[in-house]
């Protein structure tokens, strides 16, 4: 397999972060039966995944929550080790680095979480907190102050924030100081784990703009993952779709919600449409994430013969589209 | 229509560390029969304080007030600790966002069954519990009665927990964001069971959510909350169509900007306020775009625009 053709416009782009084939497993909880009988004590959380990020670019991770978005998220930070596969950043092959060695390569990437009180340590100033990235990494005294005021302007903080603790913030401020924080060190990659989700309506359009505004100014890359299919299209040049652990399509936003190909993109984006009725997904079997060939065959409308061999593999079928489906029509 | 609940001036205030939390101010709304009332509101609005005090389940350390809060023809504020426990679950009944923290991690789903079909003194209740759980459409009913809780996805749970609510055949329904934790798939398929138990079952459903769009798709008629305070309520076509308050129109605004996909999308300026500094005048005044002078000193009341619909809004109240 090799990673889909870039289009014209990302051809100009350097790939940023390539990850090839890889596979995540996380040991059970100590499981008896599986041990007394010799059964898979692993879970499989990610299976055989591509997925490449440009420069600059905007890719959206979308799916059910336990199908694997937020694994494969972090795996690309390297905060787990994929049991095969390889990932690549910046032309960097960082699948096995060590910790001392993957510290110099995090000062290039960032992660926001999605509940912004619980990531920020509430003992710190919000002064504090966006300090420490830069003093930790040897910034010269002099400079820290005004950086961290620049960073505080950048995401719409205002400068009275900064001796502010994090009980002390609204949810919104909140998520524009682990925002302000992601940004301080300049990181090409930004992924951004469900940031949104857990925002009121009436803050989440201001959180959404931002991130808008970023994209546009800076030159970062970043990962959405989300459930949220509307946020996903708002934000989005390209959307990965994951099920049970595999990547099933990726396509350019705009082309993924006007023809999406695999049956189970077509019934998750069914559900966005609120006068449509009754999607594709009429089967609502158990998914076995083990079971031989495709992982959506039980609940697949448009099942082959062929399913039940081998998942299929992931074919590129269009400019910058690609797709892991024997029946998509 | 008869109402099947009728609330009128319901406050609550809740005591927490010496600071006095006004989390539910002055709600009146009535449910009739067969109808679905949408509470939308945003996390603080006192959209499930409101649901809870509906069922005298309010926290412990508050006050609970009202000019009325009667369910068909039980007071429910002079009522008795034990009329309370036999009402809750027979005639009025809530839906948890969390449909595993309803269940016995240590019992199977058999055994939940048959706790709430032995309240009915049905006997028969695997036949029973078969006829409840295909009308959420599971079918494969012998392994889910003998599964453990954690054995069964989220949405598999929910749909056990509405079959078993129903059970009881309760005239009112609280569902408190029964489909938040749910992916979209599973969502708009528990969305559809209860658009279609609405009309099969006869009871009335008060649903809870901060989602304009899954208010619109399942409620007859939606009140908005802000700060402790439905601030419009009426039809959900006509509130869609026309919406009056300003918080109400950015919400929509917002909603259909988003799924647009706008340039740029339309913010509401501000937080909301906190509920221990709850202003003279209209709560949403600091971030409202017709904010006027008497806004900020005037308590402002309830206005009958037209037969159906109420909203509490300077703009639209009598000169």
């Amino acid at each position: 397999m090799r990673p889909p053709d870039p289009p014209p416009v990302a051809a100009a782009m350097k790939l940023l972060v390539d990850v090839q084939n890889v596979t995540v497993r996380f040991r059970r909880k100590r499981n008896l039966r599986a041990m007394l009988t010799g059964g898979d004590v692993t879970f499989r959380a990610v299976a055989d995944a591509d997925l490449a990020i440009y420069r600059q670019e905007v890719v959206g991770l979308v799916g059910e929550s336990g199908s694997g978005k937020t694994t494969l998220g972090r795996t690309i930070l390297r905060l787990y080790e994929p049991s095969e596969g390889v990932v690549v950043f910046d032309g960097e092959d960082i699948t096995h680095l060590r910790e001392h060695q993957l510290r110099r390569v995090w000062r290039h990437m960032a992660l926001v979480f999605q509940d912004p009180l619980s990531s920020l340590n509430p003992r710190h100033s919000i002064r504090t907190t966006l300090a420490t990235p830069l003093r930790i990494t040897g910034t010269d005294g002099a400079e820290i102050e005004p950086r961290v005021i620049a960073a505080l302007r950048r995401v719409g903080l205002p400068s009275d924030a900064l001796d502010r603790y994090p009980h002390e913030l609204s949810g919104g401020q909140l998520q524009r100081a682990a925002l302000a924080r992601a940004l301080m060190l300049s990181p090409a990659l930004v992924i951004a784990d469900e940031a949104v989700s857990k925002l009121d309506v009436s803050v989440r359009s201001q959180i959404l703009n931002l991130f808008k505004d970023l994209q546009a100014d800076l030159s970062i890359a970043f990962l959405f993952i989300t459930h949220d299919l509307h946020v996903a299209a708002y934000l989005c040049d390209r959307i990965a779709v994951m099920f049970f652990g595999r990547v099933v399509e990726t396509a350019p936003a705009h082309e993924l919600f006007r023809a999406p190909r695999h049956p189970y993109t077509r019934a998750l984006l069914a559900t966005i449409d609120d006068t449509a009725e009754a999607p594709e997904t009429a089967r609502r079997g158990l998914v076995d994430p083990e079971v031989r060939g495709c992982i959506y065959q039980s609940q697949c409308p448009r099942r082959v013969a062929r399913c039940g061999d081998a998942h299929p593999p992931t074919m590129t079928v269009g400019n910058d589209h690609t797709l892991a489906c024997y029946n998509s029509g | 229509m008869s109402a099947v609940l009728e609330v009128s001036g319901l406050n609550l205030v809740l005591d927490a560390n010496a600071r006095r939390l006004h989390v539910v101010r002055d709600v009146t709304l009535d449910l009739r029969q067969a109808e679905v009332l949408g509470l939308i509101g945003e996390s603080g609005s006192g959209k499930t304080m409101t649901g809870l005090s509906l069922l005298r389940l309010e926290p412990e350390q508050s006050d609970i007030t009202a000019t009325t809060l009667r369910l068909g023809e039980t007071d429910l504020l002079v009522a008795s600790q034990s009329a309370l426990r036999a009402l809750r679950g027979s005639k009025i009944a809530m839906i948890f966002q969390d449909p595993v923290g309803a269940f016995n991690p240590a019992k199977r789903i058999g055994w939940h069954a048959r706790q709430v079909l032995r309240q009915r003194n049905i006997t028969a209740w695997r036949d029973k519990t078969h006829d409840l759980l295909a009308e959420v459409d599971i079918t494969d009913t012998d392994r889910v009665l003998d599964a453990y809780p954690h054995q069964l996805s989220g949405g598999m749970l929910q749909r056990v927990l509405i079959a078993l609510v129903l059970a009881a055949e309760p005239q009112v329904i609280i569902a408190d964001e029964p489909t938040t934790n749910l992916d979209n798939i599973v969502e708009r398929q528990i969305l559809r069971l209860f658009r279609r138990l609405k009309h099969s079952h006869g009871a009335a459903f008060i649903f809870i959510t901060h989602d304009m769009t899954v208010a619109a798709a399942l409620s007859d008629r939606i009140a908005v909350m802000y700060a402790g305070e439905i601030v419009e309520i009426g039809p959900t076509r006509d509130i869609f169509d026309v919406p009056k308050h300003p918080y109400t129109i950015a919400l929509i605004r917002t909603a259909q900007a988003l799924q647009a996909r706008a340039g740029r999308l339309p913010e509401i300026a501000g937080e909301l306020p906190s509920l221990a500094r709850h202003p003279t005048g209209c709560a949403f005044a600091s971030r409202c775009p017709h904010r006027m002078a008497a806004c900020d000193t005037t308590r402002i009341a309830m206005t009958q625009t037209d037969p159906q619909r109420q909203v509490r809004c300077l703009l639209h109240a009598p000169a």
